[in-house]
């Protein structure tokens, strides 16, 4: 059975005077995989952060597990919760070994054999302070510090902006693992488009705070892409004109 | 020339404010003068700390993260040009000094004249000792502390053995050749490729804890923590340990380092009357170091809860539990710690226990107030320039008080800011309380201090 994880009514949200989200709407159920693209500035890290109650929406609702996000109090509700966020949150003197063992601190469930698994395959170096990784590695442990706890839902935004395209790879096998069996699931932000398609079954493209395409991503390939515009449909789906057209092309297109 | 400054004095916003009020001080220093006799000498000192303090404190460090950073290493000739403007800066501070000693001898009553060049070489000796100290980590040299410490040693000998002080006939020629050489050596350095390197930890409690974890081995035990989520909240190993070091830092570091300048400066260490302790001065410097530690350490904390937001049961009223908690138990240690400090002084000096107790109190509020005041400054998103506005209050109000105390008035009729104090820091918890339960974590994040950031 499938259930709302994630749900959006019609968020909006305003930092100053400047509107970055404009009247989202959209749902997360189990096992999707959503890959969120969007330009530099688009509202990604926002829409992120909002829908796991980082920021309080200027009106409409975000809810997660079905409670309201920004006054979400229940720990076994956070806990099914795993967040890579843009910029890491390591203790600059803390040795990596030292932090994963701090963040499992506040789980009762951590792994630590899949830690250590992972952080071997993905050769972390865990005996030097964060002060002296490289941004690759330092991502590679925030990674790790928020899948140690086996979320149900893992949030990444733009988690493989620093990794070289070997880690990426492992990165992304590993996610593809996780996510066959169906009841993981996970929102993510890039700009990479290949890793989406390689790993998402949805998509969405935020442009000028706006969802524009939220579209399995199947459909979206073959049956071109409806655009929920202001203003009139730019590609309707009937029309077919994003039919077969790779999703690098399409979001081209989308922000001409 | 100007523009050579600017890159000190004007670059950042928060910058050019302060060098406005730091002009704004010079001119009350210098026309001290048209002010009524009674506050003369508090206006001579607010107005000397104002015009000096801000742009001789920050020079060292602005031109070390000036010389360091990135952006600027392929502009030709920079550094050389950063250490020109450094010497300027150091130059310009010397002959506000100066100006300064002709505005005294000109209006002052006193019997005793000031002789401009002694001072103006006593002062450019003073600034580039610091400015020059402040710049071993950038240039490795230990040699060049050598030569910045040596005219320190001789104008404190030179003191000693006349307080008047004429270094044009004491040792004026070690004096220049020191200081001569301890410049020529940082512009060599200069001309030395630009070393890039983390800086050093980024706080002193760091380096004070044992390190459980072997190098390159797994280790899923954290080791000596008093709470995980102390750690994500300060940034920084949390114990006992690092907590009493950071008090004790922050409460002992002002009065010995400000005790340091008297002795260089030759003045007498005990109280010329009663020839004891001076425990008053002692202590007032004590109070200003622990509300400026607070404050700074404090004011992250807001931007820093985001890390417990999904980790730690818990709405954001909750949050703020834990942190107001956090918070009540660093002022019952500045309490525990200020207390042994005012009784050591008490024991020593034989004081009015008075005196001791009120300092014990004032450590207390004036802590409470400077760090809520943070947590609500951080928490609502203010922009910087209140900090500075309060930062620039706080100097003026410790100058006052210092000069105060200098000419001659007791110390109770400062009793009355204790209650005030608390009045205020429990106004400005309620209302850091109500800005932290609605804090957006888009919006604040936490200030970073980063080392190697390389890909």
């Amino acid at each position: 059975m499938t259930e709302t994880i994630i749900k959006l009514d019609q968020l909006e949200k305003c930092f100053d005077s400047h509107e970055v989200l404009r009247s989202i709407s959209a749902e997360v159920r189990t096992g999707d995989v959503i890959g969120l693209l969007g330009l530099n500035g688009a509202g990604k890290t926002t829409l992120l952060e909002t829908a796991l109650g980082f920021a309080v929406p200027d009106s409409g609702s975000t809810s997660l597990f079905g409670r309201p996000a920004s006054a979400i109090a229940d720990e076994r509700i956070k806990h099914r919760i795993g967040f890579v966020p843009q910029q890491d949150e390591l203790i600059e003197t803390m040795k990596g070994s030292e932090f994963l063992g701090l963040i499992g601190r506040f789980y009762s469930s951590w792994n630590s054999d899949l830690i250590g698994r992972l952080a071997r395959d993905w050769d972390v170096p865990l005996g030097k302070p964060a002060m002296k990784l490289s941004v690759g590695q330092r991502q590679k442990l925030s990674i790790l510090a928020a899948l140690g706890h086996e979320p149900e839902l893992i949030v990444l935004d733009e988690p493989v902006a620093s990794l070289d395209p070997l880690a990426r790879r492992i990165f992304l096998q590993e996610l593809i693992g996780m996510v066959s069996s169906g009841e993981r699931t996970i929102v993510f932000s890039t700009h990479i488009v290949s890793d989406l398609e390689r790993i998402a079954n949805r998509v969405w493209v935020l442009k000028d705070g706006r969802l524009v395409v939220d579209e399995a991503l199947d459909n979206l390939k073959e049956s071109g892409v409806k655009v929920a515009q202001a203003g009139g449909s730019r590609f309707p789906a009937s029309s077919g004109v994003t039919a077969g057209m790779s999703l690098e092309e399409i979001f081209l297109e989308l922000h001409k | 020339m100007m523009r050579l400054l600017s890159l000190f004095l004007y670059y950042f916003r928060w910058q050019r404010i302060m060098t406005w009020v730091s002009l704004a001080g010079a001119i009350v220093m210098l026309l001290y003068f048209v002010f009524p006799p009674s506050i003369r000498t508090p206006a001579l000192i607010a107005g000397g700390g104002l015009a000096l303090g801000f742009p001789l404190s920050f020079a060292g460090i602005s031109f070390r993260q000036l010389i360091s950073n990135r952006r600027f290493a392929l502009v030709p000739r920079l550094r050389m040009f950063a250490a020109a403007a450094l010497l300027l800066l150091t130059l310009a501070g010397a002959l506000t000094v100066c100006a300064a000693a002709i505005s005294l001898n000109a209006y002052s009553e006193a019997e005793v004249t000031l002789e401009p060049v002694a001072v103006t070489l006593l002062a450019f000796t003073l600034i580039s000792a610091y400015v020059l100290i402040s710049q071993w980590l950038v240039v490795y040299s230990m040699g060049l502390i050598g030569f910045v410490l040596l005219p320190l040693v001789a104008i404190r000998v030179s003191f000693v053995s006349d307080p008047l002080f004429d270094p044009l006939t004491v040792e004026p020629l070690l004096l220049v050749v020191a200081v001569c050489t301890g410049w020529i050596w940082l512009f060599l350095a200069m001309r030395r490729p630009a070393v890039h390197r983390s800086l050093a930890a980024p706080h002193w409690g760091a380096a004070l804890c044992s390190d459980p974890a072997s190098p390159q081995q797994w280790h899923p035990d954290f080791g000596p923590v008093a709470s995980p989520a102390g750690a994500l909240m300060r940034g920084f190993r949390d114990g006992l340990r690092t907590r009493l070091a950071g008090v004790a830092l922050g409460l002992l570091f002002f009065p010995v380092a400000m005790l340091g300048v008297l002795w260089i400066l030759g003045a007498p260490l005990l109280d010329s009357e009663s020839g004891r302790f001076p425990s008053a001065f002692f202590l007032l410097w004590s109070l200003f170091g622990i509300a400026a530690q607070s404050s700074m350490l404090f004011r992250n904390w807001p931007a820093r809860l985001r890390y417990l937001w999904l980790r730690r049961a818990g709405d954001r009223a909750e949050l703020w539990r834990i942190m107001d908690r956090a918070l009540l138990n660093d002022l019952t240690l500045v309490g525990v710690v200020a207390s042994m400090i005012a009784l050591a002084c008490m024991f020593i000096t034989a004081d009015d226990p008075r005196y001791p107790l009120s300092y014990v109190a004032g450590c207390v509020t004036l802590t409470a107030l400077s760090s809520y005041f943070g947590v609500l400054s951080r928490a609502s998103g203010w922009h910087s320039i209140v900090d500075a506005v309060v930062l620039i209050a706080v100097m003026l109000l410790c100058l006052f008080n210092v000069a105060a105390l200098r000419s001659g008035d007791s110390l109770e009729r400062l009793y009355w800011l204790i209650p005030l104090l608390a009045a205020c820091a429990l106004v400005v918890r309620v209302l850091a309380r109500r800005a932290l339960l609605r804090i957006d974590w888009c919006a604040i994040r936490p200030m970073r201090i980063t080392g190697k950031q390389t890909n």
